[in-house]
């Protein structure tokens, strides 16, 4: 068995003995070729140690890599355990709001004793018929106060059938009525009376954007639930 | 995941089973890498630091179990020594680098106005003494022809396919040549091994 003689060749005759790929004749002749060569034995021991050094490498190198994924897999948890929570935090805030639009009364600007109703005119020499439209006022309010809400609705459209009705006033009584048509359940009225508030360019009566919205949720709520 | 204890984490990283090396790593990054990000981040570091340390840390535990200089004790946390491993490790990262921002300033000092290499202000001599530090100083290529031949076991044709070396001749000729070279190095920084 010739042993070779080019250092390429060498040097792969080395790997082969240190990968335990040679047959048992050619391992016997390695071996004795190592105690008969000191060159050859010094580049064995060299090999033996850059192998080494390789797998050591190699090893802390896939480690490493695992050491990674498990770094990004915990970066995606706590990702999505953040949008979780954000989620569900913005759900609670959406179902609060929703909760406190559909089911508290709306405000409106002063709603007891709204003296500005009555502004401008002298109570000690108002006619009576117009005293009586006031009362009349004033007792939808206290209706829908008292959950009367039928009542309220006789009240409110008896205010505005009388046609000498300040703009102020007049949608006032608009706006409760709108609120006692939702609340005793005549959904389209309630919806047909405020859809005119939409293209209302110069109200007088302000009611805030939160209170129409209020009032519009409510109402498609209770068209939904019907 | 199935609770491993200290005794199971110390077994599986000593197993040769690389499934179990892998899962006992796993268990041991989720039970330390928390307390290792609160190391540095609370010290002068930031999440990327963190995230090194704790690659290293570990590392690190793993070299000094398998070298036999960490010996697994019943009445020792893991999670204790990993602590105190891990705090060391940072100061010296922190001090190493006060220790190069002091460097560099008395380097310009002295050799103000000299025509002197940049890059070659630094020769860290403890990285050096590393297995990593010394494979590190072949070319990305040499280093890609070893790891593909000695730990991915491909013949040397497909090396050369994939590698874009002309032939299967020249694959062999710069594969003996890196040896030779990584032998070099091997003798020059790190003495025997």
């Amino acid at each position: 068995m010739k042993r070779p003689l080019n250092p390429e060749e060498i040097t792969e005759w080395i790997d082969r003995y240190i990968s335990g790929e040679m047959e048992s004749q050619e391992c016997t002749h390695f071996e004795a070729a190592l105690l008969e060569d000191y060159d050859l034995a010094a580049q064995m021991e060299e090999q033996v140690h850059a192998r080494n050094l390789l797998q050591q490498v190699f090893q802390e190198e896939k480690l490493r890599a695992q050491i990674r994924v498990f770094q990004k897999q915990e970066k995606r948890e706590v990702f999505f355990r953040a949008v979780l929570k954000y989620t569900a935090a913005a759900c609670l805030v959406v179902m609060t709001s929703l909760s406190f639009l559909l089911t508290s009364m709306p405000v409106f600007p002063d709603s007891e004793n709204d003296f500005t109703v009555i502004r401008g005119e002298d109570e000690s020499i108002m006619r009576p018929d117009r005293k009586v439209v006031f009362d009349r006022f004033f007792a939808g309010q206290a209706h829908i106060a008292e959950g009367q809400y039928a009542a309220a609705v006789r009240d409110f459209e008896q205010v505005l059938e009388e046609k000498d009705l300040r703009s102020y006033f007049r949608e006032a009584a608009e706006w409760h009525l709108i609120v006692a048509y939702l609340k005793s359940g005549s959904l389209s009225k309630a919806n047909d009376l405020y859809k005119q508030f939409n293209t209302c360019v110069e109200c007088e009566y302000e009611v805030s954007r939160l209170n129409r919205w209020k009032i519009w949720l409510q109402i498609q709520y209770s068209r939904a639930l019907s | 995941m199935n609770s491993f204890s200290d005794s199971d984490i110390v077994q599986g990283m000593l197993s040769e089973d690389e499934r179990l090396t892998s899962e006992s790593l796993k268990h041991l990054y989720k039970s330390c890498s928390q307390m290792i990000m609160q190391i540095v981040c609370s010290n002068g570091g930031n999440v990327q630091d963190a995230e090194d340390l704790v690659q290293e840390v570990l590392l690190m535990f793993r070299t000094q179990l398998l070298s036999g200089k960490f010996i697994y004790k019943e009445d020792v946390r893991l999670s204790t020594y990993i602590y105190r491993m891990a705090m060391n490790q940072w100061i010296t990262i922190l001090s190493r680098r006060s220790a190069d921002v002091k460097r560099v300033a008395e380097y310009h000092v002295r050799n103000e106005g000299m025509d002197r290499d940049p890059s070659r202000i630094f020769e860290d001599v403890e990285e050096t003494n590393t297995f990593l530090a010394v494979f590190s100083k072949l070319s990305p290529l040499e280093q890609d022809l070893l790891r593909h031949y000695y730990d991915k076991k491909m013949p040397l044709e497909q090396i050369a396919n994939l590698l874009g070396i002309k032939s299967v001749d020249a694959a062999k000729m710069l594969k003996h040549r890196t040896m030779l070279k990584l032998r070099r190095l091997i003798k020059r920084y790190l003495g025997t091994i």
